[in-house]
């Protein structure tokens, strides 16, 4: 008697759960977005302005109506800026009903959820990774990034220093503890000597190194013997910025060249009355850019965050809801091989981050033009827009270093 | 000729931060058998403690703008504070307990202090200026040094200096070496363990702070994990010095720096990225010749 209750007693409950989130379901007509990326730890500092921003988007897409009469709407998993973590926050946001998957600013960050949603077989973009792995080649068919390849970005500085400044010999020092530094370096050698330009010195450091003084002393002594227009560092963070500044305070006052993981401006308080110092960014964070939709959309996230933004791969985030709108309102459902099948037609569309092209073998920008900042006295400014006319060599695009 | 003299100070520069910082950690395990893995978050926390709390990714520089005596008096209070009050909260309960357990406790302090870190002040890496005067290049002999290198040289000198005759001089240092020698007996003898062990802290402190100190005026930037080379490096040359020998951390460090520096400015390009490899085949090498490291100290010695 007891346990035919018990029964009853169960089964209830598990048609009233059933009836409920189906009744749910029913009601929400929304288009669900899931966003398994990094909301404590470390990386919150790349992933939280350009989920926000794409937020921003999701805002104004649904003030104009939605995708297909549909709004959208986000729902959150935190990878804690943990690998592991990752796979776990990516069944999170299919759980709470995601038709289309949003991950982190990094491939090795945000592969696990991107894993996740590509065996679910659901468009997954990485907000701005640049490694070609969070692609067709390495995650899978389903799997994008909304940024340019790490090589491309490397290659554009090396593009602009010898094509637009003119610039014929370089020293370059290369941080080797991460795959983006690798890429950078690679495309920006290939690309400058390919213009026409010298690598006259080559050396090595790593991030955490407690000083790079060997590295300057070898620098002065080769650049003594030939003088050099620049020198290409090819790092990021906290080593980077001990780097420059151990460079100028060793007297050195060469040109320093630098990717996008140097943008902004905070970080020159390291280096009292910074000058010469250029950085391949994705847009001019310093209300100067051309394109006036840029400068608007930092302001609106200033707003939005309480912070001015410190990357402008923020722009990217509010690009992975255009992509996604524009795909889904081509194919005409939310069907995750349907709207694939439009993200890989893309040709040159006009995407806040520039013209974004995809094709079934590659989910990963190429040629998309980057933005070059300058600093002077410490403050960033806006120098050009400068793209690849041909892309960089293949091998080193998927070298998989 | 000016490039080799100019290695040979780098080499002594490195070295000198890493003797530093592998003093810290030998003082304390002399003591009491705890590799202190927090030791490179108190040189974290000293740094921070120079800008205004904030999670704002520009940093504002607070102690850090004070006269310069004033901001050393202060970064050294607090990292002495800092390191005594873990002593009592952390590893005092566990006094007695096995090596490893309080290796591991130390790991779980360390682990704490990081994310408190990101915590208040946020995961991003800040840029700092401190002391730029520092950064001057000085003629000495028709050849220009670093003033930085050449006071973290000096630095270095001095505080072994000041810490021999601390240890040898004075009654407080007397207790703490009787102590590390054999702990039962010292107590037994009147030397009071929380004392001693509180002092010993103190002084670890007390060299974190400067470490932190030089260590901001060349790096510049401010990361929640910036100390942890320094502690890694300082706990290798602690082991090849000899643990328990305060000489021989000193030695430790200056031959982990000259060994960093050798390769770097030796090896060809190609393979000069897998530097630290090579640096820590020569530290094994070492440690087969001398497995008790360079200075063997009797009591730390395992005895069949």
């Amino acid at each position: 008697m007891r346990r035919t209750a018990l029964w009853l007693v169960g089964g209830l409950a598990t048609l009233g759960l059933a009836g409920a989130s189906y009744s749910a379901q029913a009601a929400d007509n929304d288009i669900v977005i899931g966003f398994a990326i990094a909301q404590s730890g470390w990386m919150t500092q790349y992933d939280g302005p350009d989920s926000k921003g794409a937020l921003l988007a999701i805002d104004d897409i649904n003030a104009k109506g939605g995708v297909l009469g549909r709004k959208l709407r986000a729902v959150f998993a935190d990878t804690k800026s943990d690998q592991t973590e990752g796979a776990k926050a990516g069944q999170s946001v299919l759980a709470q009903g995601a038709q289309f998957m949003v991950v982190s600013c990094d491939y090795d960050m945000g592969a696990g959820a991107a894993t996740v949603g590509n065996d679910a077989k659901i468009p997954t973009f990485s907000l701005c990774a640049s490694d070609a792995k969070m692609g067709v080649q390495g995650i899978g068919p389903y799997a994008f990034s909304m940024n340019d390849s790490s090589v491309t970005i490397g290659a554009t500085m090396g593009h602009w220093a010898a094509t637009k400044k003119g610039w014929k010999k370089a020293y370059v020092l290369h941080d080797d503890t991460i795959e983006y530094s690798k890429g950078i370096c690679s495309g920006f050698k290939s690309y400058f000597q390919k213009d026409g330009g010298t690598i006259v010195g080559d050396d090595v450091f790593k991030q955490d190194d407690a000083s790079i003084a060997s590295q300057i002393t070898r620098l002065k002594d080769v650049t003594a013997k030939t003088p050099v227009d620049f020198i290409e560092i090819c790092s990021y963070g906290g080593g980077d910025v001990s780097a420059v500044k151990q460079i100028r305070a060793a007297g050195i006052m060469t040109p320093i060249t630098n990717p996008d993981s140097m943008d902004g401006d905070d970080w020159t308080k390291a280096i009292p009355n910074l000058n010469d110092h250029y950085a391949t960014v994705q847009a001019s964070l310093f209300g100067d850019d051309p394109r006036p939709f840029v400068n608007e959309y930092f302001k609106r996230l200033e707003k939005v965050t309480g912070q001015k933004p410190t990357s402008s791969l923020a722009l990217a985030g509010y690009s992975v809801i255009e992509a996604f709108a524009l795909a889904i309102n081509r194919a005409g459902v939310t069907d995750g091989d349907k709207v694939l099948a439009e993200l890989n037609k893309f040709k040159d569309e006009p995407l806040a981050v520039g013209p974004t092209s995809y094709t079934a073998d590659l989910h990963i920008s190429l040629t998309r033009p980057y933005t070059i900042v300058g600093i002077k006295d410490g403050k960033g400014y806006f120098v050009d827009i400068v793209g690849l006319p041909d892309p960089p060599p293949m091998q080193l695009i998927f070298k998989g270093q | 000729m000016q490039v080799i003299i100019q290695n040979i100070i780098d080499a002594l520069s490195l070295g000198s931060l890493f003797a530093l910082t592998a003093l810290g950690i030998s003082l304390v395990f002399g003591i009491m058998r705890l590799v202190n893995f927090a030791h490179g978050d108190f040189i974290s926390l000293g740094a921070y403690a120079l800008i205004v709390p904030s999670a704002s990714p520009t940093a504002i520089m607070y102690i850090g703008n004070w006269p310069a005596l004033a901001t050393i008096v202060a970064i050294c209070a607090i990292l002495i504070l800092i390191a005594i009050v873990c002593e009592r909260v952390a590893f005092k309960p566990l006094r007695g307990a096995d090596p490893s357990v309080l290796m591991i406790a130390s790991f779980a302090v360390s682990y704490f202090i990081q994310n408190a870190i990101i915590m208040i002040y946020g995961g991003r890496s800040k840029g700092v200026d401190l002391w730029p005067f520092l950064q001057v290049q000085v003629p000495v002999g028709g050849i220009r040094l670093q003033l930085l290198q050449l006071v973290t040289i000096a630095s270095t000198i001095i505080l072994l200096g000041l810490l021999t005759l601390f240890l040898h001089k004075l009654p407080i240092g007397r207790q703490m070496r009787a102590a590390s020698e054999n702990f039962t007996m010292a107590r037994l003898l009147g030397v009071r363990a929380n004392f001693v062990i509180a002092a010993a802290f103190g002084v670890s402190g007390f060299l974190a702070a400067v470490v932190s100190l030089l260590y901001v005026v060349q790096r510049g930037t401010l990361a929640y994990d910036v100390g942890a080379p320094l502690v890694m490096a300082g706990f290798v040359a602690t082991v090849i010095g000899g643990m328990g020998s305060v000489f021989g951390a000193v030695l430790g460090g200056f031959f982990v720096g000259i060994t960093n520096v050798f390769f770097q400015v030796m090896l060809p390009v190609s393979i000069r990225a897998d530097r630290d490899a090579f640096v820590f085949a020569f530290v094994i090498l070492i440690l087969l010749i001398r497995p008790s490291g360079l200075i063997k100290v009797k009591s730390v010695e395992e005895r069949v």
